[in-house]
């Protein structure tokens, strides 16, 4: 039991520097591209979705909080309180749906778009919480759309990167 | 569990569209000062949106009380009554600023010019065109050597007959002071007055703000072109400023008068332009280069002139030609359905 | 859980992007641009607040400083005003959102709710003394 948690918490720490790095790789990225701002294509989540998949809630969670720490530190409190509301949300979603998905209906692109868009709006909550006004409400049918794409991309990304997981023996922590 | 991811993406649409029902992103205020309307939208609460226009008016309005010829006792008042007066230590600062201007900017602006409106009446309702002979006088009260300040003391004085105008200036240096109450407050947001915009600070999730430049040639409410003004960060503001001969004309004996005077001539300036909008760092140089720049036409002068202030302009023609500066072009987007062509300038 | 099956799209993936497009279609729709709301500001105060699109037939609405506002099904404007110089009336009508006219000798402003085109709007209303 020890050995398995042990493992499972190396695995997260390990996830989330990969995490951070593919965030740093988007920012350099897309630091020239007309991206309106809260745009992200999100590559990170393809981690934290596996995350959820291998290791379970809490695991997934702790690389979300991660996240924010990170933003925290970069942009500050407001940034960081905004990656985490969006993080939060997305991650518990992944695992409801995850759960929800014993009958198999729908892939890794549909749980990553429901995440996606969760990502975006709870972010955008978390903006007009902070603001004190629903202020960036307008702004939600373009989160919504960009949701529903990048949700796709990374969605598909994972769904190929997974059977080359498994056949690499990875063994799946039961959640 | 077909239910249960119907149930979800349902509740999740639900939530988003009440978001969208929501109250409107800015909030919006107007008051009447200088013989104009000032309005203020600000990207926040409503609590201290309020605060903040409270605090706009107030800077609006004490700047009024202080440089308005036409309010009862202001500095400027008494000194175009007497002659020579104390004045407050902002009117003195304001009114260096002006002096500032008008001698970079050559004969093209004048503070003096006060005798010369007031007798082509433009400030009332029924303005005319003066005679060969008013005009011939008024030109000899008109000149910024015949105007004294001391900073120092605070004092000023105007030869006889000579009278303070600072239309050109006054409401560029009131947004100066609504960007300091904004600069304080930190809220992004914009202000309107008399045809000079003040763009504070960054839109909420919007990468520029988006200002229209007013067509010459149509209502109140068309817009021939747009600016893009990207602040770089949340205390910056960028003024733009139009000044154009289409508002407050006026036609007698077949011919069109409008009100923005060449200094040298007293008359309408006649440089072939009908609007000249100015974007600057600061709102008194917008409003005071906008009216430079109409009545010295596009030459090179005025290129100069606009380099030196790092200001950036977009000139219209009346035979419906435009031409942008070279640093304004990346910004500036001509209305889908607008017909003008572009201006060739060379040096 | 084991996931050897989770390479493909499935249907439910399907479902889910099209339900969300549905939705940001729609949300995208709300219709923007057109005249709905107006509002009439006395000295300050709000005095009317009038649903354009629940027009039937035009009126006039005279208000208590001299000035008259002719209300349309999409549209609001000036008719007249005692002011001397007009200019509120020569604005015409007002028919976009974000639309405005001034009577500044009154302290009277008509306007329609909702964002214009842009955020603000040069050169738009000078006075008197602009020289």
């Amino acid at each position: 039991m020890k050995h398995k948690r042990l493992v499972r918490l190396t695995l997260t720490a390990v996830l989330a520097a990969a995490a951070l790095a593919l965030s740093l790789l988007e920012r350099t990225l897309t630091a020239g591209l007309p991206f309106p701002p809260g745009i992200k294509p999100g590559l990170s989540n393809v981690i934290v979705m596996f995350a959820c998949s291998a290791l379970g809630l809490p695991f997934a969670l702790g690389i979300a909080a991660v996240k924010s720490g990170f933003a925290f530190l970069i942009s500050g409190a407001a940034a960081g309180f905004i990656s985490l509301a969006g993080g939060i949300f997305s991650v518990v979603m992944m695992f409801v749906l995850l759960k929800l998905n014993k009958k198999n209906r729908m892939s890794y692109a549909g749980i990553s778009v429901l995440s996606a868009v969760t990502h975006n709006a709870g972010q955008l909550a978390a903006a007009s919480l902070i603001a004190g006004s629903a202020l960036y409400l307008s702004y939600a049918p373009v989160l919504l759309v960009s949701g529903i794409i990048f949700g796709l991309i990374t969605g598909v990304i994972l769904n190929s990167v997974m059977p080359a997981v498994i056949k690499k023996g990875f063994d799946f922590f039961n959640i | 569990m077909k239910k249960a991811l119907f149930s979800i993406t349902a509740l999740f649409i639900a939530v988003l569209m009440l978001f969208t029902g929501c109250s409107a992103a800015a909030v919006h205020n107007e008051i009447f000062a200088m013989g104009s309307v000032l309005s203020a939208s600000a990207y926040t609460n409503d609590k201290q949106a309020q605060t903040l226009f409270a605090g706009i008016s107030d800077a609006v309005y004490g700047l009024d009380k202080l440089i308005s010829p036409t309010v009862e006792n202001s500095d400027v008042e008494r000194l175009n009554r007497n002659g020579s007066a104390e004045l407050d230590a902002k009117t003195s600062k304001f009114l260096y600023d002006c002096v500032k201007l008008c001698g970079i900017c050559g004969g093209t602006l004048d503070i003096t010019l006060g005798a010369a409106t007031e007798l082509w009446g433009f400030q009332t309702d029924s303005p005319s065109k003066p005679s060969d002979e008013e005009l011939e006088e008024a030109r000899l009260h008109t000149g910024i050597e015949k105007f004294t300040l001391n900073t120092e003391k605070n004092t000023a004085a105007l030869e006889e007959g000579v009278r303070l105008d600072p239309g050109a200036f006054g409401k560029g240096a009131a947004l100066d002071e609504a960007y300091r109450v904004l600069k304080n407050a930190q809220i992004p947001a914009t202000v309107t007055f008399g045809g000079t915009v003040l763009a504070f600070g960054r839109q909420p999730m919007k990468k520029a703000w988006k200002i229209g430049i007013r067509d010459p040639f149509g209502t109140a409410n068309d817009c021939f072109a747009e600016l893009k003004i990207e602040n770089p960060d949340k205390r910056t503001g960028t003024f733009i400023s139009t000044s154009g001969s289409y508002e407050k004309c006026f036609t007698e004996n077949g011919k069109t008068y409008h009100h923005i005077l060449a200094p040298d001539t007293c008359m309408p300036a006649d440089s072939g332009l009908v609007s000249v909008t100015v974007k600057s760092g600061a709102g008194i140089t917008a409003d005071a280069l906008s009216t430079a720049c109409f009545i010295n036409g596009l030459n090179a002068e005025t290129l100069q002139t606009l380099g030196y202030f790092h200001a950036e302009a977009v000139f219209v023609f009346a035979d419906g030609t435009y031409y942008v500066t070279e640093g304004l072009r990346d910004s500036f987007t001509l209305s889908k359905d607008c017909t003008f062509t572009e201006h060739v300038y060379e040096e | 859980m084991r996931n050897d099956r989770k390479r493909r799209i499935r249907p439910g993936d399907i479902i889910i992007t099209a339900v969300l497009l549905a939705a940001a279609l729609l949300l995208m729709l709300i219709p923007r641009g057109k005249a709905c709301t107006a509002e009439i500001i006395c000295s300050g105060e709000t005095v009317y607040t009038i649903e354009l699109s629940s027009v039937k037939e035009p009126y006039k609405l005279d208000l208590e400083n001299g000035v008259t506002v002719l209300v349309e099904r999409s549209a609001i404007s000036f008719f007249c005003s005692d002011c001397e110089n007009g200019l509120c009336v020569n604005t015409g009508r007002l028919t976009r959102a974000g639309d405005t006219a001034v009577c500044i000798p009154n302290e009277t402003i008509i306007k329609v709710r909702g964002e214009g085109s842009f955020n603000a709007i040069t050169g738009k209303i000078s006075t008197y003394h602009e020289a």
